[in-house]
């Protein structure tokens, strides 16, 4: 029973090598565990796409950068992939610019996918990446009166609007051409510009898991719509389109991670309580 | 005058603000034919960022010149950042910017991974920290233990498969969404309310000139 005592000891090293195992394993060799879907949180954003026409416009906003590509970025991925599946046009810009760019990348990276498969997905025609532009939320409400006049009438890549079709359509942000948007959050600036100025559209958010229990009280109270949830949030729209992807693949990953956790701190809690009673 | 300048500039600027958000005329006002009021102020806000990141330009590089001319600690990570800052600023103004590939591949292959690195560490921070300070030592950490195990299960497939959504109570899973759903968003609502209320003590006397800290300085 000495080994027990020595439970609250561990070294770290193992901690970090096991939990290091615990994430790759699942990656490389995927144990397939079943992933249910969140009728709360998921299935509104999967309905209000699917509720749409062919030509309707949606706002995007990437408000992530590299550190919650993770579980941001299949969420985004996925979103914009139902989107073009359904024939819906996606205006994205960018509250963060350390993100604008990883949010591009993603986008076209998805959009090649896309037009291998026959879906049409063509930049301009059907989506058009406006970024990242300076001016904080008094530039964010400037774009409802004069979206083009906000963006300086360019895209991320130096595109002028008026050489793009789908902008044509989209002078003003306004309830009119784009009633819906939702933002990819990993913090602040975020969803807090669109709960203040935008509190009349339909605003949906995909969130890091970390922000998910903040944003719960916006979602009972109407605020917002439907919320994506972390890497769980991507895997279940991955599931939803039918079209696996990251997100299923690595919540097994995630499974075992917290599995790891949990179980240190059940041995942790050993070792404390017997290693509290001997001192007793 | 050095005082009451800000003081009466800041003032006006938060009740102009202020009335744009109150009175949608004036939003919508137009100075002249298809030039609105508000796209002036919104402009004015936009110079001002781009002048914020020009002064942030300027004290890095004060603060870490003085770091490289008096020779001080860890001295050589200054001259690498004034390197990285410059270097990668020029890249982008004058060498094709976002067309420019050596541009691009700085983005993609080192700030991203960067910072996707350095936020996956916490895996291993978050593991080694609950390991280390998660000790059932009263029925209130006990409590908190518990629901910190039924989220983590209800948020992950493993969590499903011990106990799935279809059966009772909706499993981990139905747990979770009523926990965050119901205590979480009553106390979320709360503490909402109490920040809202804090940060707008703090703009109202910023506004009214009774916090005058943001000046700088220590005559006032």
């Amino acid at each position: 029973m000495e080994w027990l005592k020595r439970l609250d000891s561990i070294d770290p090293r193992w901690v970090y090598v096991i939990m290091a195992l615990s994430l790759v394993f699942p990656v490389l060799k995927p144990i397939g565990l079943a992933i249910s879907i969140n009728k709360e949180t998921t299935i509104p954003v999967y309905n209000w796409i699917e509720s749409l026409q062919p030509g309707d416009i949606v706002v995007g906003d990437v408000s992530f950068s590299g550190g919650s590509e993770g579980e941001l970025g299949p969420q985004l991925q996925a979103w914009f992939r139902h989107c073009m599946q359904r024939g819906v046009k996606v205006i994205m810009v960018a509250q963060w610019n350390t993100g604008e760019r990883l949010g591009y990348t993603l986008l076209e990276e998805t959009a090649e996918q896309l037009q291998e498969e026959g879906i049409p997905c063509e930049y301009g025609v059907d989506w058009v990446y406006a970024g990242y532009k300076p001016g904080g939320t008094t530039l964010w409400r400037q774009m409802q009166l004069d979206f083009w006049e906000a963006c300086a009438e360019t895209d991320m890549l130096g595109n002028s609007f008026s050489d793009l079709p789908l902008m044509q359509r989209f002078k003003k942000w306004d309830k009119a051409t784009a009633s819906d948007l939702i933002i990819f959050s990993a913090g602040d600036p975020g969803v807090g510009t669109y709960t203040t100025y935008f509190p009349d559209y339909n605003i949906y958010v995909g969130n890091v898991a970390v922000q998910v229990p903040g944003a719960m009280n916006t979602l009972r109270a109407g605020q917002i719509k439907g919320l994506l949830a972390g890497l769980p949030g991507a895997a279940e729209y991955e599931l939803l389109l039918d079209k696996a992807g990251k997100a299923v693949k690595l919540m097994d990953a995630q499974s075992m991670g917290h599995a790891w956790i949990m179980l240190l701190v059940i041995l942790g809690n050993i070792g404390f309580y017997l290693g509290a009673k001997e001192r007793d | 005058m050095k005082r009451e300048v800000p003081l009466v500039l800041t003032f006006l600027m938060t009740l102009l603000r202020f009335l744009f958000e109150m009175i949608n005329p004036l939003l919508n006002y137009e100075i002249s034919e298809g030039v609105m009021l508000f796209s002036r102020i919104s402009f004015s806000v936009t110079f001002m960022y781009c002048m914020g990141l020009f002064m942030g330009l300027i004290n890095l590089t004060r603060v870490h010149g003085n770091t490289i001319k008096r020779r001080r600690e860890h001295w050589i990570y200054s001259v690498w950042l004034l390197i990285v800052l410059y270097g990668y600023a020029i890249l982008g103004l004058f060498f094709g910017g976002l067309e420019s590939e050596a541009f691009n591949w700085i983005y993609d292959a080192v700030i991203v991974p960067l910072d996707s690195t350095m936020f996956s560490m916490l895996a291993f921070f978050i593991a080694s920290a609950a390991y280390r300070a998660f000790k059932v030592r009263n029925v209130e950490s006990l409590l908190m233990m518990v629901v910190a195990f039924i989220v983590m299960l209800g948020n992950v497939s493993l969590g499903n498969a011990i106990w799935g959504s279809e059966s009772w109570l909706g499993g981990f899973s139905g747990i979770k969404d009523w926990l965050l759903a119901i205590p979480n968003a009553a106390s979320q609502r709360a503490i909402g309310i109490g920040v809202f209320l804090g940060a707008y003590a703090a703009i109202l006397r910023v506004a009214l000139g009774l916090e005058k800290r943001y000046l700088g300085g220590t005559d006032w």
